[in-house]
């Protein structure tokens, strides 16, 4: 609580420093420059742009068509309670690890904070069997950063630069390796609703992005900013790609490895950047598809098929998260958040495969493991966890129930992880005396 | 899952799942990777991306939002394909882009949270719509409450206080508008916080909350969720920028009028 309060006057000082003036791109702007033209990606007609539903997204500003009212003047008189203090408050004040990023040669490791909104990072070095808080090298943060709800991390080595992924509106956020503090990113750029993943392939110079309600990836321009449009796009029924969240790149074998959760249902569009749902042409009902890692040409696009699939019983895939390609090893990794484990699987895996190594166990450290990254310069896996206040790294061919070699701390041993962010409901079960919040 | 309904009379919860066209019901005291007692999901069913939910145990009764602007009545034991006993669908219902669904059995009304703007071309203010327990159909909402003096910019979760005849309201009080320079929500962007109000269930039009939490000391940056306890007299407020869970003790809210239930005066 006390970094909590430290922080209120921190933010006024930002605030005050800050010059947020520009231009402000209505949806009609947006259209015209994502959906008009012969941009593939065009799936909503012209004529609908100015009918587009607004959800998502993350700006405070004003804009034509808001119920403009005088603070002074409301609430009015006579309003009950008020500006109150809270009886009792539940919150997290360390960190949430959602993704890691590693640039072998930099010896520098990227971590997006889903609770705090921040993006940390650690040299690769870091870590031990300490007790103690692991001090990160830099840490961005504040309203400038344009962090919001954070979900996943990349790095670009040639470049270093650092990109984290919105997941609730405001598109990804690109940052030098140094820059630290309340910094405004390097470039933004916008992305569709539920965005979670993201690859950068050097080779291609180019950014996949995977997105949860599109049920697809959107491809881009690694010098992408702003409103620019995705260059392909790649979704539909013959994808088999439900719910994508973990995505990366195998430059050798020239494929795109994505992870699925499995749960399917028609696309909404939440924003002025979401296209409309042109395909598949008949209304197909939601289901629960088994969770999968499908593999594709590094080129696809539309509705391809995979060229090969993970799914069924014998893969263990419970709630597959972020994956990581061990080009050396030639193999998959995934963090596995439904048991606890780290699944490692050749990269021609095809079909009802197990993994060739699994990491799990009470010994292993691993708690909601939400991502994981190979340092092939020393021979270690990093894995993020989201249910615990550590990241825990292991020998790079590790299996079993082993032991971490380090823990990175972001927060001290026995500090609770809510486990919950963007949490947008309650309940109160009058049953137990208990209140229950969907994540 | 951005909604939740706890139903104390049968322990069970109600569960929308928007990725995936479905709503999972569990045991009250369900944990770790148990399976759904019932999945209610499918064509037949009319539930393509649920937000929301209510559960009208007095009349055994399940109300689901569509995701495609209707509102879907199940009885409360549906399951499989099972058809909406009801549906609240068209453009006389004004419903647009719900968030926030609820009901109150003892007025026999339901209540839907619009979150509209400018882009949609149908409305151009948030508003809460009051439709009759019984509606079905393209039928008008019989009140609706909305308009600048009730300071709505976003709504999401709603709460009824049957007993009191009042409904809690969670406006996270912000506009998106896409421009890529805009100051994004964040613990430490103070900027157009939001806030609980409450009204009474029998409002309509333009009217201001009888009572807000709203402020710096509340630590609300965007409340999304609400619940209460009447018995303690306590609202519960999820945050989900600051992802904090907030407990506000309001007796002041949960004092019954000595003479009736449901007074829309204030």
């Amino acid at each position: 609580m006390l970094k909590r309060v430290l922080l209120v006057p921190v933010a006024a000082v930002v605030l005050l420093a800050s010059d947020r003036s520009g231009p402000v791109i209505h949806s009609e702007e947006i259209a015209n420059t994502l959906f008009g033209g012969s941009n593939e990606f065009c799936l909503m007609p012209s004529d609908r742009a100015v009918n587009r539903q607004t959800r998502g997204g993350g700006a405070g500003r004003e804009t034509k068509g808001d119920v403009r009212r005088d603070p002074g003047d409301w609430p009015p008189e006579g309003v009950k309670g008020g500006d109150v203090m809270p009886l009792r408050t539940v919150f997290d004040p360390y960190p949430t690890f959602d993704a890691v990023a590693l640039d072998p040669e930099a010896g520098r490791v990227f971590f997006t904070d889903s609770s705090l909104s921040s993006l940390i990072s650690y040299s690769t070095t870091a870590g031990g069997s300490s007790a103690v808080i692991t001090e990160p090298a830099t840490r961005v943060l504040g309203p400038d950063s344009g962090i919001g709800f954070i979900a996943g991390a990349e790095v670009d080595p040639k470049n270093k630069e650092a990109y984290a992924v919105n997941n609730d509106g405001g598109g990804v956020v690109v940052f030098s390796y140094d820059q630290t503090g309340a910094v405004a990113p390097v470039r933004q750029f916008e992305t569709p609703h539920q965005s979670w993943g993201i690859a950068l392939s050097g080779r291609r110079d180019e950014l996949a992005i995977t997105a949860q309600q599109l049920h697809g990836v959107v491809f881009y321009k690694r010098t992408v900013r702003d409103m620019e449009p995705p260059i392909r796009s790649l979704r539909g029924y013959a994808t088999g790609l439900a719910d994508p969240h973990g995505i990366a790149y195998h430059d050798q074998r020239k494929e795109l490895v994505i992870a699925s959760h499995g749960n399917w249902t028609e696309l909404r569009p939440y924003s002025p950047y979401d296209p409309l749902s042109k395909d598949p042409p008949s209304y197909e009902p939601g289901r629960f598809d088994p969770p999968s890692i499908r593999v594709f040409s590094e080129a696809a696009e539309g509705n391809a098929k995979p060229l090969r699939s993970i799914t069924g019983s014998k893969t263990g895939l419970n709630w597959p998260m972020g994956i990581q390609v061990d080009e050396t090893r030639d193999e998959i990794l995934v963090a596995n958040y439904g048991d606890n484990s780290v699944r490692v699987y050749r990269a021609t895996a095809d079909g009802d495969a197990e993994p060739v190594r699994i990491i799990k166990g009470d010994r292993t450290g691993l708690v909601g493991p939400v991502d994981v990254s190979v340092d092939t310069a020393r021979n270690e896996i990093w894995v993020a966890n989201y249910a615990d206040h550590t990241a825990v790294i292991f020998e790079r061919d590790a299996s079993g129930n082993v032991e971490p070699k380090r823990i990175v701390r972001n927060g001290p041993p026995g500090a609770p992880s809510l486990a919950f962010t963007n949490a947008s409901a309650a309940a109160y079960d009058s049953k137990r005396d208990a209140l229950i919040v969907p994540n | 899952m951005h909604g939740l309904y706890y139903d104390r009379k049968n322990d069970e919860m109600f569960v929308p799942v928007a990725l995936a066209g479905a709503v999972l019901v569990f045991r009250g005291g369900a944990t770790g990777d148990e399976e759904p007692i019932r999945t209610l999901q499918g064509p037949r069913t009319q539930i393509v991306r649920p937000d929301t939910l209510y559960v009208d145990v007095e009349h055994d009764e399940l109300i689901v939002d569509s995701g495609t602007d209707s509102i879907l009545i199940f009885d409360r034991n549906a399951k499989g394909e099972a058809e909406p006993i009801r549906v609240i669908k068209g453009p006389k219902t004004g419903i647009a882009n719900m968030y926030g669904l609820t009901a109150d059995p003892t007025r026999n009304l339901i209540f839907a949270a619009n979150r509209v703007g400018e882009e949609t071309g149908r409305d151009t203010t948030d508003s809460i719509l009051v439709f009759n327990r019984t509606d079905s159909g393209d039928v008008a909402p019989r009140a609706r409450i909305g308009g600048p003096r009730t300071g709505m910019l976003k709504i999401r979760q709603l709460q009824a206080d049957p007993e009191r005849g009042q409904l809690f309201v969670t406006v996270k009080n912000n506009r998106e508008n896409y421009d890529p320079k805009a100051l994004m929500p964040s613990p430490w962007n103070p900027e157009r916080t939001g806030f609980i109000g409450v009204w009474n269930a029998t409002d309509d039009g333009d009217v201001p909350p009888k009572a807000i939490i709203k402020g710096p000391a509340t630590g609300l940056v965007w409340p999304a969720g609400v619940a209460i306890n009447p018995e303690t007299a306590e609202v519960f407020a999820i945050d989900s920028v600051s992802n904090s869970l907030f407990t506000f003790s309001m007796p002041e809210l949960f004092r019954r009028p000595p003479s009736t239930a449901s007074s829309s005066g204030r």
